[in-house]
């Protein structure tokens, strides 16, 4: 227990929210890409995040947060009518992306928010830290 | 002779695992089915000290997704235990420094 294992959680938080920033840009980007590697439109990621533990001589304790997996949103694709667009089916329509810019934005601006709240936990503990420096002085 | 120092230590201790408490919260404000955790501190004597105990908080509910981190109340809980760890740093100075004027013979 140290005040410098309150600022290990809070930047594995940090990282989570910067890369779920990562995946949302992904998310945008591809709004509109019909063709992947994978054959078929783009599909949307989620990051999965979970908590994460570490094992010491004084039994599991809760440290930070770790992505577990980058998931593939399952949910069905949206279909337009566009009979002139070359990845367009015989009856003409296309397949398009499972991306909800709007959905994307306000996950955004979460992952930015929950970055800001971790930054502002960092600089209170140094705060802490530095107080704690001045004892005796 | 210490009594005093001892128990601010013990104060401090509390108060920086409330913080790392805090920042496990909040790191883990997106994770699905996470529950906050919170510090219970109690008054113990022989030797007078605070002692602490984390808590999980089961009951409360804030989102769809099993998580019931209050970002908002978090933060202020952080800043209210930043400021508690100031004050007992203040005191422990202090206390030093009262031992400092009597072996110099102020």
């Amino acid at each position: 227990m140290s005040l410098f294992d309150a600022i290990d959680i809070s930047s594995s938080g940090m990282t989570a929210q910067q890369l779920r920033v990562d995946v949302i840009s992904n998310n945008i980007a591809n709004a509109n890409t019909t063709r992947t590697k994978e054959g078929g439109p783009y599909r949307r990621e989620i990051p999965i995040f979970a908590e994460h533990f570490t094992r010491t001589a004084s039994g599991t304790v809760e440290k930070g947060v770790e992505v577990v997996k980058i998931a593939k949103d399952q949910s069905p694709f949206q279909k337009i009518y566009d009979p002139s667009n070359p990845d367009a089916d015989t009856n003409g329509y296309v397949k398009m992306p499972n991306v909800n810019v709007l959905r994307e934005m306000v996950d955004l601006i979460a992952a930015q928010r929950t970055y800001e709240a971790n930054a502002t936990v960092i600089s209170n503990v140094k705060a802490m830290a530095s107080s704690a420096v001045q004892i005796g002085r | 002779m210490f009594q005093k120092i001892n128990v601010l230590e013990s104060a401090m201790k509390v108060a920086t695992l409330n913080a790392q408490v805090i920042s496990n919260n909040i790191a883990n404000a997106s994770t699905p089915n996470f529950k906050a955790s919170y510090v219970i501190t109690q008054v113990k004597d022989d030797p007078v000290r605070v002692a602490a105990k984390v808590v999980k908080d089961l009951s409360t509910f804030i989102s769809n997704d099993g998580n019931n981190v209050d970002v908002n109340a978090q933060m202020s809980l952080l800043s209210k235990n930043t400021i508690r760890y100031e004050v007992l740093t203040q005191l422990a100075s202090m206390d030093f420094k009262r031992y400092a004027d009597v072996l110099k013979g102020v």
